[in-house]
């Protein structure tokens, strides 16, 4: 019931609609003469003051940010740029049909950001796992097979790095905030008995994470 | 629900602890490593290096040299040409730069004009040539020879174009002809001209357009603008240079379409060229990754008269509303109630005078009147001497039975459709209702109009908008307005710096608080 | 077809984790019962801002001769067009009735007249693309580049799709929601494969159980306070938890145009594309798209773009203004026709008696030809409406005889009236509001509904 309940409030409550929207009639000035400013002809909005928005990332932010981290891009068997591809579906304009960037975390940007999590991470994985440690970028504070069960340290100290890395937030040794990250490696771990998959999957959820795709 | 679940999953697999939702205790400001996020992604389009959240550590905040080393990069250069695509919408949509007459199709190894195809070969279908060296008669004449699918056509030569001078290529030998006159005495290198049977490609091909050259050449024009918007953020040129500069950039295939193919377009008014021939560096078509800044005229006002703006904003009027939509945040609005019908009544021309539209057009109109010497669907300039505000010859044609000349249809007021346009008759179709006052915007461009804009206050302060709204988002909105003020009167303080500008909005209070 | 509802999917994600899927799912709404209340709403765009005298309000040019243009303010064109596949005479226009004609690129909708109703000399307010399309879209015009109000699609998606799998979905359109619940949003797709490759999962080397707990750890951080106050971050965890249901319903098959079955072929034959990119992205394949998704169930509203390039300010108005507008014409009649023979439910009806048709675009085009052998904006507009309960065989309102300007109607009896309004977008959204049983003005668009395109 509380899922319901929860659901219902995520599921979109009804936003206030915006008021006051009316612009002020023009003022005719001809167009040599100076102009007072009398201020912004566009509306304000009536949100918290001295706070700005949390925004999502472009797609070109996107994919650059994912390469950044990773390494790697989400291109397909050719190796031509899926976010490319699908660039008008993203919401990227074009400039000639389309000329309003959509920048809502929509479900068609959820879907395919969680395509391209796993399709980079897998990549990533396979990378690391053949790479000598100084040349890794994954797995910098812990070996790939660490478990949480015998290297919690080590595992941890990595999640530390790969929170930093991927959303920039430098947490404490010990924080509380890492046992959630702590529960899903170990879990996922139990259950597929495979480190590898483990960590994917921690690179999966640090990707479809809300603190990498907004800022 | 969320915990029960859990519950039973660690209940089910023993071992594993469970993890109750953590959630993490964030101040509305961002800590250093946020705010260093946020800076490069605003700055540079990506998330920081980890070298850079290490070297953060050792630090109290971000420094400013690191803002200002990110503002001079080549990633700051692209982050502004983005947000200049969507001012500017940068690409030509549409448009023909080229003549399609002139334009090559090929088939397998041989180039052959398509438009021209059927004209030539006296075919119904469009076909190339045959795939056999070509044959002459006495006067030098490809011979057409019948076809066993029943079409006429003739063979091929070899020819070095001058998009490829050391590689020759296989042309149908109708369409490589190099004669400079038609029969019907129009120079091959016209509309007319290419119209003609008896015209080719003239000399190295120069009259034609390699295949795919459209696209390539309407990218390399788009460029031109590109690479004067990142000047500003490169060379840290004072950001109303996009709106005053005489300075634009070619390449090697540019030089070659402003001298031999532009003139020859058809869709657009290209003509008269709207830079001077002696500014043109001397570049081949293989030079296209070599750009030479050149000297565009007096007449030029920066991406105002660009080719891609004229031809995106292919309407005076249109032209005059986004510089007024975009860089003055002055969009035009009907009034409060809406425009009222004129119905079946006759009603005045002057959209300036007419009930409704009066409202923005009483503004707007002059305001287009800057774009008045630049052609309407095209790039060309009207130079006031060939094109003086009243010209004779279209005055004669407008009042007497004595025929029009293109020139005259095209620039002029020739056609009195009431008799409030009378007194307009052989003027500049600029001037028609124009007021004395409105009528130096038309002789002195749209540098007028960007010029006046700047010392008012108007431009510098929507540039110190947009880039707020840029980097704030929606919030920008909530801002307090003397902080705006501040930001505008900074930013012509530092000299329009866009830089500057850039960087007063990310170190401000309100970009490192976040909701 | 067992479909899902999308917004209770949210109550059956801990069940659905553990495997146990235990009745969550709902089961196909009854549209056997022969509700005539039930209506879906197809859109049709045409981009660039269409010239009405080539489609949907043409001139006598014997009238409206170049003679008198000085007069009427009024050039009809006609002997100006260029066109390799059609040679046209002296009046070009297509009659369908008595008195009732069209221009001459109607193309097959002209075989659909008594389905019809015209809508003549609208008025946009606006000549920008941008804030015309937004103004026909949202009913009002915008603040700026800013919109001030939901599409009318959101609002019918908000009250009638609750339980459609994608209650909103739009092709290469625009759409907007401001203030409504955010299932109502559109699914966005650039094209019919984007579409495919939304609707399908893509491989990946997790499992189901590992996928879950990604999901799990997502809704966690979603359900923190922080995330709570943020707007954002509340219609991204809807968003995000919207994704597996979608995946999980198994739509892609719906849409797989290409495959090589005997009725995905009936159905390119029938539009006119083929199966290969092009043709996938092609106009056509929208127009079997928005058809698909209304008659599977799985939208309410579905807009696409069946047609493009109408901007045409120069020589281009003669060859390329008519026979862009007629290709986008003749999807509405293959929409029209494939409605037609589709059975809504077991009722006997059609879905064309419960699905509204509109066709529309930003503004038109002026009525004297430029300089440049084209048309440039023009304020006054036409739309056209089929379908559901609207009354076909109408033409209501007209435009002037100078300049086609607006000009004042009745919204009850349809008929040009001094005394009447002038009639904007919004004035039809009410309608269909109003014709789904909402007659609240829901939209807040102040203005009452054009009554006489209902019966």
């Amino acid at each position: 019931m509380k899922r319901l309940l929860l659901a219902a409030l995520l599921a979109g409550c009804a936003v206030e609609a915006p008021t006051g929207t009316e612009a002020p009639p023009r003022v005719q000035v001809p167009v040599d003469e100076v102009v007072e400013d009398t201020g912004d002809l566009i509306a304000a909005k009536e949100l918290a003051p001295d706070l700005r928005g949390r925004r999502r990332l472009n797609i070109d932010q996107i994919n650059a940010s994912i390469r950044t981290t990773t390494g790697f891009g989400w291109v397909d068997d050719d190796g031509d740029d899926r976010f490319e591809q699908l660039a008008e579906t993203l919401g990227k304009p074009d400039y000639v049909q389309n000329t309003q960037e959509d920048l809502a975390p929509s479900l068609v940007f959820q879907k395919f950001l969680t395509d391209a999590a796993h399709a980079v991470c897998g990549e990533l994985m396979s990378a690391e796992y053949q790479r000598q440690p100084e040349q890794r970028v994954f797995f910098v504070h812990a070996e790939p097979s660490d478990g949480v069960a015998e290297q919690k340290a080590a595992v941890e100290e990595n999640i530390r790095y790969l929170l930093l890395r991927f959303h920039s937030r430098k947490l404490d040794a010990g924080a509380d905030e890492l046992d959630q990250w702590l529960w899903l490696h170990e879990s996922g771990e139990f259950v597929s008995h495979d480190a590898r998959l483990a960590w994917t999957a921690v690179c999966v959820g640090l990707i479809t994470h809300p603190d990498f795709y907004t800022y | 629900m969320t915990r029960l679940v859990l519950a039973l999953i660690c209940l089910a697999l023993p071992g594993v602890a469970v993890a109750d939702p953590i959630c993490p205790d964030s101040p509305p400001g961002l800590d250093k490593h946020r705010y260093l996020r946020a800076l490069s992604l605003d700055l540079r389009g990506t998330v920081p290096s980890m070298e850079e959240h290490d070297a953060l550590d050792t630090l109290d905040d971000v420094p400013d040299a690191w803002i200002d080393e990110w503002l001079a990069t080549d990633a700051f250069a692209d982050r502004t040409l983005r947000l200049h695509q969507d001012l500017l919408w940068l690409p030509i949509v549409g448009d023909e730069v080229i003549n399609r007459r002139s334009a090559l199709s090929r088939s397998g190894d041989r180039h052959w004009r398509r438009d021209r195809a059927r004209q030539l070969r006296g075919n119904t279908d469009r076909v190339p040539c045959a795939d056999v060296p070509a044959e002459f008669d006495a006067d030098g004449q490809p011979i057409l020879a019948l076809q066993e699918d029943e079409t006429w056509r003739e063979g091929w030569v070899m020819v070095a174009p001058y998009w490829s001078p050391d590689e020759s290529i296989k042309v149908c030998a109708l369409d490589a002809r190099e004669n400079e006159w038609s029969t019907d005495g129009d120079h091959c290198a016209t509309n007319n001209g290419q119209g003609d049977t008896d015209c080719g490609c003239g000399p190295a091909m120069e009259w034609c357009v390699p295949p795919g050259g459209e696209t390539d050449l309407e990218g390399w024009l788009v460029e031109d603008v590109e690479r004067r918007i990142r000047d500003i953020a490169l060379e840290d040129r004072p950001y109303t240079d996009l709106f005053t500069s005489t300075t634009g950039y070619v390449n090697g295939p540019l030089v070659h379409y402003w001298r031999s193919l532009a003139p020859m377009a058809t869709n657009v008014d290209m003509t008269p060229s709207p830079l001077p021939a002696a500014s043109l560096p001397d570049l081949t078509w293989a030079d296209v990754d070599t750009w030479v800044p050149i000297e565009l005229g007096p007449q030029h006002a920066g991406v105002l008269t660009s080719v891609p703006f004229l031809l995106r904003f292919n309407s005076n009027r249109a032209r005059a509303n986004r510089f007024y939509e975009r860089f003055l945040c002055r969009p035009f609005v009907p009034p409060a109630g809406g425009i009222p019908s004129s119905g079946d009544e006759v009603v005045t021309l002057d959209l300036q005078e007419r009930d409704g539209c009066k409202y923005c057009h009483a503004l707007l109109e002059p305001a287009a009147a800057h774009w008045g010497r630049w052609s309407v669907g095209g790039a060309a300039f009207l130079d006031p001497t060939e094109y003086p505000p009243l010209r004779d010859d279209c005055y004669v044609c407008a009042t007497t039975s004595v025929g029009c000349s293109n020139d005259c249809r095209a620039h002029y007021v020739t056609d009195a459709l009431a008799a409030e346009q009378e007194p307009y008759l052989g003027q500049l179709l600029a001037y028609e209702f124009r007021e004395d006052a409105h009528k130096a915007g038309v002789e002195e461009g749209p540098a007028l109009l960007a010029r006046t804009a700047i010392v008012d206050g108007r431009l510098p302060a929507c540039t110190s908008r947009t880039a707020a709204d840029w980097l704030l988002g929606d919030s920008a909105a909530d801002a307090d307005p003397a902080w705006y003020d501040e930001l505008g009167e900074e930013f012509v303080d530092s000299d329009f710096s866009w830089r500057a500008l850039v960087k007063a909005v990310v170190t401000s209070d309100t970009y490192g608080r976040v909701r | 077809m067992t479909r899902f509802n999308r917004r209770r999917f949210l109550g059956s994600t801990v069940l659905g984790g553990l495997g146990l899927g235990l009745g969550l799912r709902s089961f196909p709404v009854a549209l056997a019962s022969g509700d005539k209340a039930d209506r879906y709403f197809i859109f049709c765009y045409f981009g660039g801002g269409w010239d009405p005298m080539l489609g949907l309000d043409p001139r006598d040019p014997a009238v409206f001769t170049n003679n008198v243009v000085g007069d009427t303010r009024i050039h009809t064109g006609y002997e100006l067009l260029q066109d390799n596949d059609e040679e046209f005479g002296p009046d070009p226009r297509v009659q369908v009735a008595e008195d009732v004609f069209f221009g001459p690129y109607i193309g097959d909708l002209a075989d659909h007249w008594a389905d019809l109703a015209v809508v003549r000399g609208m008025s946009m307010e606006t000549l920008g693309h941008g804030g015309g399309r937004q103004r026909f879209i949202t009913g009002k015009l915008p603040s700026g580049s800013s919109v001030r109000g939901s599409s009318a699609t959101t609002h019918l998606a908000a009250l009638l799709g609750t339980d459609n799998d994608i209650p909103n979905l739009s092709v290469n359109v625009e759409s907007y929601n401001l203030d409504q619940p955010a299932f109502a949003s559109a699914l966005r797709v650039g094209s019919v494969p984007d579409l495919l490759a939304t609707l399908r999962p893509e491989g990946t080397d997790l499992d189901e159980e590992a996928k879950r707990q990604i999901s799990q750890l997502l809704a966690d951080a979603a359900s923190c306070p922080d995330a709570q106050r943020s707007k954002l971050l509340r219609e991204a965890e809807a968003a995000r938890a919207g994704v597996d249901e979608l995946l999980h319903a198994g739509l892609d098959a719906q849409f797989d145009f290409g495959a090589d079955s005997a009725s995905m072929a009936n159905l390119r034959t029938h539009y006119g594309f083929e199966g290969d990119n092009t043709g996938l992205r092609s106009a056509e394949a929208q127009g079997a798209l928005a058809v698909t998704a209304i008659t599977s169930g799985i939208s309410r509203c579905a807009t696409v773009r069946v047609a493009n390039g109408l901007d045409t300010h120069g020589s281009n108005w003669a060859t390329d203004q008519g026979p862009r507008q007629r290709r986008g014409f003749n999807v509405i009649a293959r929409m029209i026709e494939d409605l037609k023979n589709r059975e809504y439910g077991q009722t006997g009806e059609s879905w064309f008696e419960h699905t509204t048709v509109v066709g529309f675009s930003e503004f038109s085009r002026t009525s004297r030809i430029n300089a440049q052998g084209g048309r440039d904006h023009a304020l006054t507009n036409a739309c056209v409406l089929a379908g559901g309960n609207i009354v076909g065989g109408q033409i209501i309102g007209r435009s002037s005889d100078v300049g086609l300007a607006p000009f004042p109607t009745s919204l009850t009896t349809g008929q040009p009236d001094e005394a009447g309004e002038l009639i904007h977008p919004e004035h039809i959204h009410r309608a269909l509001l109003a014709d789904a049983g909402v007659t609240e003005d829901v939209m807040d668009v102040r203005v009452d509904p054009l009554m006489a395109l209902l019966p």
